[in-house]
Formats: structure tokens, C-alpha cells, sequence
């Protein structure tokens, strides 16, 4: 099958989501009620109301700043149990329980236990993290176990020290699978921070005005809040994979 | 001056099919060896037995405290590296002169900057050719170097590195299925039969 040209695939998605605007206008006209589902043309006024005021731009800043630390911190660390998984099968052992109890454990739960221990500011970027460290960890991990044999036999003939070995040849050749559980914990420290914030209510924050609407019947503010993560989301996966392009 | 590499009832096993059985060799110092033989019967085996890369049975001595420079049966560039950061990565810093005249001598100076992928298949060949001579070791441990070459290049490149073996003294091991390549640029051939005895 011959590939799109770029300007074909660009017409076919806006098709794509011209076609679902249609059907959500549909499904807000046959429901009737504003509140339960407002029509796309009430949300976009909503939206475009909400972004006059300045506390929008405020919450929307520091719910990126939870998500961004919450998955740097995941990141990090989770590079750092790889690489001390990788040369220590204790280590190995050690972090495959955390690992995958964490996976398993549903959002909520987490939540509601981080709120019992921490303050409430804190427990977004916290869920995030969590949420965030046991995909790092498993890509990267799985990363490294998959550098070919060979990169390693020439390291041990050509007598490259560990810590080139590791910076030149092992990182270099796990990027796909760091950069597929970067982009996989993308979409996962949105939704897991986003959540947070709507269990703990910090004031300035996405999830409480999300919250906020809800309390107060406002289905347009509602709608408008929720397209406004989906968007931010989107154009910060598209930064992620913007930085990453670069290795 | 290092003593001669010496093999004494080398053999190897895998998964209980025996590869090579009760070898014993001797590898000259300061000599070129081609060593010889159909496919799969130990050659490339031997080779990484030389290196430590493999266990066995048996012993060899004379292989402690070299400075191998090794070209593996593929190439075995780093895809995300450039031709020449590959060989800096081998050499180290202080080595730019080394690695100009190694890539000059292959004749891949204009694809210094090229990353594997870009080069054809018989300039891989070349390039990790270029990288063991940039590394300088005290043993070249070759596996099908010229493969892929094609044969005017070849001529040319062993030609090369046949005249710098000899003024160089260095000592040589090459494997080959090409007895004319052998014959050519060998001092010594030693033939591998079924089983990898002699």
C-alpha cells in the first residue's frame, strides 16, 4: 500500500476529527441537557473563557511542572535501578518487587495512601512518579539486557573501560527502549497526576477546577477543563518526542 | 620480543557436539598465519578461544598481557557513531594521527563522518579493518577480513597490509577460505579438518 504524502495525511486527520466533533455534536443534541454533555461549539466558548483568566494559565503551569517532575524523578531513578539491576542480579531481585506490586496496584489506591502520608501539594507529583517509575525502570532495564553480546565482546577486547562501555556503547544502543518507556509514561503521568490533583484538591491546580466543575453542575467548564489536559498532554508528548529526536 | 602463542589439547564442545578436539598449535611470533577450512568447523571458535572470549579445555599460552586488535567475522561498527568515532572510541584520546593514517590506508578518509549505515558493506569491512590498525595492538586477530571486498579493493587493501605486516613484525592471525588469499599473504597456513583436528 502506497504511504500518504504529508498533506494527505494531515487532511485525513482533520477528516478524522471533524468526523468525531460530528458525532459528539450528535450525542450532546440527542441528550438535550448542557451540563451532561455541552456540545463541542459550548465547550471551545468555555475553553476560550476560561483561557481570559489568568489562574487558567496559572493551574495549567503548575500541573505541568508536577507532571515534568514527577516523570523526571521517575526517569532518573528508574535509569538508576536499571543500571544497578544490570551489573547486580541482588539489585535485580531487589527492585523486581516494588517493580511489579507498583504495577499492579490501582491509581486510586495509591492516591488515597499518599494522602494519608504526605501533604497535599506534594501527593500529585508523588502518584505520578509512582505511576511513572516501574514503565522507566522495565524499558530501560529491558534495554539493557537486550544490548547484543558482540557490543560486549568488543568492549572486552578492545579493553573500554566500564564507565565507556556504559555512557558510549549500552546507553546509546538501549535509546529505543528508554524513549518507548518515556513516551509510553507520557500519557500516564497525565493521567495519574491529574487524578491526583483532583483527590487532593490543591488550589492551583487542573484537577481541582476539574473537581470544581463537577461539584457545581458546570458540564461547558467541565468539557473545556478536560479538552485543556487532553491538549496540554498532547503538546507535551510532542515535546518529549521533539528532545528525543535529538538522540 | 613475546614468545610464540602455543595451543596444547585445545578442545570445545557445544551443547555436547565437539567443535574442536585435542588441538595443539603453535602461533609464531612476528608471523602472518592464515588459518583455513570449510565453514563451521571451528574457526572463528578458535579465534575467540585466543581472545578469552571462549573456554575450553586444554591451554594456551602466550595470549597474557597482549593487546589484541581484533576484526570479528561482521563488522561490528556502532550504528549510532560515525566511522570515525568508532575508531576513537577503540583508541582513545591522543590517537587523531593513528586514526587519519588507519582510515587513509583503508582509503575512508572522505567517509570519516559517515555513520555505518551510509557505507556500503565492503566499507564496513574497511572501516573495522581501519579501526584494528588505528588500536595498534601487539597481535591482529582477523576473521574473513576482505570479505565483501571486491576483488580489485582487495588486492589493494591486502596488498597493503601485507607490506605493513612485514615491515612491522607484527604477528598475524587471519582466518580465510581463499587459499590464494592464504598463500598470498601467510607465512604459515594451518589447515582446521572435520572436528577441529589438523
Amino acid at each position: 500500500m502506497n504511504q500518504p504524502t504529508g498533506e494527505k495525511r494531515i487532511g485525513k486527520k482533520l477528516a478524522a476529527v471533524l468526523l468525531w466533533l460530528v458525532f459528539w455534536q450528535l450525542g450532546s443534541m440527542a441528550f438535550g441537557r448542557s451540563f451532561v454533555l455541552p456540545s463541542p461549539v459550548f465547550t471551545c466558548k468555555a475553553l476560550l473563557q476560561l483561557m481570559a483568566q489568568p489562574l487558567f494559565w496559572r493551574s495549567c503551569g503548575i500541573t505541568l511542572l508536577r507532571v515534568a517532575a514527577g516523570l523526571a524523578l521517575a526517569s532518573l531513578l528508574g535509569f538508576l535501578g536499571a543500571w544497578a539491576a544490570a551489573i547486580s542480579s541482588w539489585m535485580r531481585e531487589i527492585l523486581s518487587v516494588p517493580a511489579s506490586v507498583i504495577k499492579s496496584v490501582p491509581v486510586m489506591s495509591v492516591i488515597l495512601i499518599a494522602l494519608l502520608c504526605l501533604s497535599g501539594s506534594i501527593v500529585p507529583t508523588f502518584v505520578c512518579f509512582l505511576m511513572c517509575f516501574p514503565v522507566m525502570y522495565t524499558n530501560i532495564l529491558q534495554g539493557f539486557d537486550s544490548v547484543p553480546a558482540e557490543y560486549r565482546e568488543l568492549a572486552q577486547v578492545y579493553r573500554i573501560s566500564d564507565a565507556k562501555y556504559f555512557g558510549r556503547i549500552m546507553v546509546p544502543a538501549s535509546m529505543g527502549y528508554i524513549r518507548a518507556g518515556l513516551l509510553l509514561s507520557c500519557g500516564l503521568a497525565w493521567k495519574s497526576t491529574v487524578a491526583a490533583e483532583v483527590l487532593s484538591s490543591p488550589r492551583v491546580s487542573m484537577g481541582y477546577h476539574l473537581l470544581s466543575a463537577k461539584m457545581y453542575l458546570d458540564g461547558p467548564s467541565l468539557f473545556a477543563w478536560t479538552v485543556g489536559i487532553v491538549l496540554l498532554s498532547m503538546l507535551f508528548e510532542k515535546a518529549v518526542r521533539l528532545a528525543l529526536r535529538r538522540w | 620480543m613475546r614468545g610464540d602463542i602455543v595451543l596444547e589439547g585445545v578442545s570445545k564442545t557445544y551443547e555436547g557436539k565437539p567443535v574442536l578436539r585435542d588441538l595443539s598449535l603453535r602461533f609464531e611470533e612476528g608471523k602472518v598465519t592464515a588459518i583455513m577450512g570449510p565453514s563451521g568447523l571451528g574457526k572463528t571458535t578458535l579465534l575467540k578461544i585466543l581472545l578469552g572470549l571462549e573456554s575450553c579445555e586444554g591451554s594456551v599460552t602466550g595470549m597474557e598481557g597482549r593487546r589484541p586488535a581484533v576484526v570479528f567475522q561482521e563488522s561490528r561498527l556502532l550504528p549510532w557513531l560515525s566511522l570515525k568515532q568508532n575508531l576513537e572510541l577503540v583508541c582513545g584520546p591522543g590517537k587523531d594521527r593513528e586514526i587519519a593514517d588507519a582510515l587513509a590506508l583503508m582509503e575512508l578518509t572522505d567517509a570519516a563522518d559517515k555513520k555505518p549505515a551510509e557505507l556500503s558493506g565492503g566499507m564496513q569491512r574497511r572501516g573495522a579493518l581501519a579501526r584494528a590498525i588505528a588500536y595498534g595492538g601487539d597481535i591482529l586477530v582477523l576473521d574473513e577480513p576482505f570479505t565483501g571486498l571486491d576483488e580489485d579493493l582487495k588486492e589493494r587493501i591486502a596488498g597493503k597490509l601485507s607490506r605493513q605486516w612485514r615491515e612491522s613484525g607484527q604477528t598475524v592471525l587471519f582466518v580465510t577460505h581463499d587459499s590464494t588469499e592464504a598463500k598470498a599473504y601467510a607465512d604459515t597456513i594451518v589447515k582446521l579438518n572435520e572436528g577441529g583436528s589438523l
